[in-house]
């Protein structure tokens, strides 16, 4: 198979002043920094690779086991385990940016002030091409509420984030509110240059035979295609709420199913689990997305993007 | 590697146990004992079950070009390869992680080897004997009727000495009732060190490793966990290990290991 199907198919994006030569990324967690897939596919043919969510110090993360199947997906709670910043720009930049791919660097904090003092640290090494910000974790100074399920919460964060760097900001969307646009339209009130969504919902499972929960943290992050239909319909709902780019993920195995991200709204797709069932997924959905815009004359993926809510 | 490899011959060892032998050269030519293919089991196309199964290198042969898995149905996703027939394909991405270390020069490797995992030690076995060094291998299973890999161990040239559960093969018991007794017997007909080999169940593991402790012998395990990617990607397989200086911290089973220092190992 090959990128170019068609002269006239041009399957760049921008994403908030990021030029991708493709839409479609590889989600943070499932791609580690880049390296770990080398011998399995060809990393530089990726859009861009979003990092494994980075912390101010190094987390050791959570105890196992720590991943659970289930149908068509799966459960994690690996819990935020990396080197930290600085190890993160000292030991894995050099290889990442080897790619040539733009790098966009997921990153979490306890608090506010730690999201902001990462995102400053990322623009002053050079350490990332935009920032995604992970507002799925849970806000220390405020109970443990995750700072993506209370509007406020988002807003500071996203305000801090933007103060701190002029690197475009990416706010990552968590699945699990009762009202995704009106997070959605915080996040663009407080200055965000794109959103990507949706995060891991949340979930559990009981491993019948040690009567016990199934993850060692007993709470884990479903993902997969057992989601998909989820955050699709969030997606839409966000496209109706803001106008903001969007990049979608949520159970991606296919070019069929990340052209239903695409159609509800989104700019761009991520791949996240489905990299695990199939190393190639995200070559295979870049391939599909040519292919397919080749038989259906479209000659640029903007014109796609969203298409759905037209036709309805 | 990632890849697509033909089945060559499939079949049933005991009721539950399977071989399957892969055509896949760019495997066999690089596979060490103790490393992992790790296995798409869905169907073709198909999403559900989701993640592929970490299964060892049994055998290698470099110059047919092939690799023979051998796996036990204990799962939907095991079930699904058991029902794979030769001349279909199989995906599979490897060979994956840390193998076992050969032995020090002059040392007698003794395997301890609990049911199904005696599969990457027939693989390491093979190659001992390939450069001239012969293990002694006690086996253990449950019964006479589970138990598998062992006519072909022996055929090789290694010692084997089987221990069944219910007594009906070889003596009664545990594996790790008698690991003092092989050592001692390896220290008196050889007079060389032992190094000990192992993989198999949790508690097989644990008491290996009080083994290990205990007598100052040098162990390398091969240990299991649930994984996701295989990579080193995803920190899913982590366990929790003692480094060098003493601190705890973890590692990653598929790239890490499977194979670690028994010394580095927290109980599990
Ligand atoms: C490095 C490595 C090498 C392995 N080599 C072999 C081998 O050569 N032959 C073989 O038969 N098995 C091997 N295993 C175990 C094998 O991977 C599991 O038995 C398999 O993944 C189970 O899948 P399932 O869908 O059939 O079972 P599931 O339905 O997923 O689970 C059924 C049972 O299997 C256990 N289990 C599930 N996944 C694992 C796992 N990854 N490791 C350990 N236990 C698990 C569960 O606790 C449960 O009791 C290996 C595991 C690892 C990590
Ligand atoms: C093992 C694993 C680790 C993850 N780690 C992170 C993380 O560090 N930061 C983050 O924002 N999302 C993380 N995610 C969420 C994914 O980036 C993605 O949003 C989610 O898995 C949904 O996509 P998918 O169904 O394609 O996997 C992780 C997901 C998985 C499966
Ligand atoms: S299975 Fe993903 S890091 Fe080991």
């Amino acid at each position: 198979m090959s990128c170019t199907v068609d002269a006239r198919v041009d399957l760049s994006v921008d994403i908030a002043g990021v030029k991708l030569k493709n839409p479609v990324m590889v989600a943070s967690g499932t791609f580690g920094f880049g390296t770990e897939y080398a011998a399995y596919m060809d990393v530089s043919r990726l859009g861009a690779i979003v990092t494994k969510g980075l912390t101010l110090q190094p987390r050791t993360g959570n105890p196992p086991p720590r991943i659970w199947e289930t149908p068509a997906g799966m459960l994690n709670s690996i819990g935020l385990q990396n080197p930290g910043i600085d190890a993160y720009l000292e030991h894995h930049l050099p290889a990442l940016r080897a790619f040539k791919v733009p790098v966009i660097a997921n990153v979490c904090g306890d608090t506010v002030k730690e999201y902001a003092e990462i995102a400053r640290r990322l623009e002053c090494h050079e350490g990332a091409d935009a920032i995604e910000v992970n507002i799925s974790c849970p806000n220390v100074e405020r109970g443990g509420i995750a700072f993506g399920s209370d509007p406020r919460s988002a807003v500071a964060v996203v305000e801090a984030v933007k103060r701190a760097t002029s690197l475009p900001v990416i706010v990552k969307l968590t699945p699990n509110v009762t009202d995704i646009a009106e997070i959605a339209r915080a996040c663009e009130g407080a200055g965000a240059d794109a959103l990507s969504l949706v995060n891991t919902l949340l979930g559990m499972a009981i491993d019948i035979y040690r009567m016990r929960p199934a993850l060692g943290n007993v709470f884990g992050g479903l993902s997969g295609p057992a989601i998909r239909p989820v955050a699709v319909r969030m997606v839409w709902q966000v496209r109706e709420a803001v106008d903001l780019p969007l990049i979608g993920m949520g159970g991606i195995a296919s070019f069929e199913d990340a052209l239903e991200f695409i159609l509800a709204g989104a700019s761009a797709v991520a791949v996240g689990s489905g990299t695990f069932a199939d190393p190639a997924c995200a070559i295979r959905v870049i391939d599909g997305i040519g292919q397919y815009m080749a038989n259906n004359g479209f000659e640029r993926v903007s014109h796609m993007v969203g298409l759905a809510h037209k036709c309805r | 590697m990632h890849l697509e490899a033909q089945i060559l011959e499939m079949h049933a060892i005991t009721n539950d146990v399977y071989s399957m032998t892969l055509q896949c050269p760019g495997v066999a030519d690089s596979a060490q004992p103790g490393q992992f293919v790790h296995v798409a089991v869905a169907q073709p196309g198909s999403t559900d079950p989701l993640l592929r199964r970490p299964l060892s290198i049994c055998d290698a042969d470099r110059s047919k070009g092939t690799v023979e898995l051998v796996f036990r149905i204990v799962g939907r996703g095991t079930r699904l390869l058991a029902g794979r027939q030769a001349s279909e394909r199989i995906d599979l991405m490897g060979p994956i992680g840390t193998g076992f270390r050969r032995p020090r020069p002059g040392r007698v490797p003794l395997v301890v080897a609990g049911g199904i995992g005696i599969a990457p030690l027939h693989f390491l076995c093979r190659a001992l004997l390939s450069v001239g060094v012969s293990p002694y291998v006690i086996a253990g299973f449950s019964t006479r009727s589970d138990m598998i890999l062992v006519d072909r161990l022996v055929r090789y040239g290694a010692k084997v000495q089987v221990i069944t559960e219910d007594g009906s093969f070889g003596l009664a018991g545990k594996v790790t009732e008698y690991i003092e007794r092989a050592a001692q017997e390896i220290n008196s007909h050889s007079h060389g060190e032992v190094e000990l080999y192992a993989c198999g169940p949790l508690g097989m593991i644990n008491s290996v490793r009080e083994w290990c402790l205990e007598t100052g012998v040098f162990g390398q395990v091969s240990l299991e966990s649930r994984m996701a990617c295989g990579t080193g990607a995803c920190l899913g397989c982590v366990l929790r290990v003692i480094t060098a200086s003493g601190e705890e911290r973890y590692e990653r089973v598929c790239v890490d290991g499977p194979v670690f220092d028994v010394r580095r190992i927290v109980t599990c």
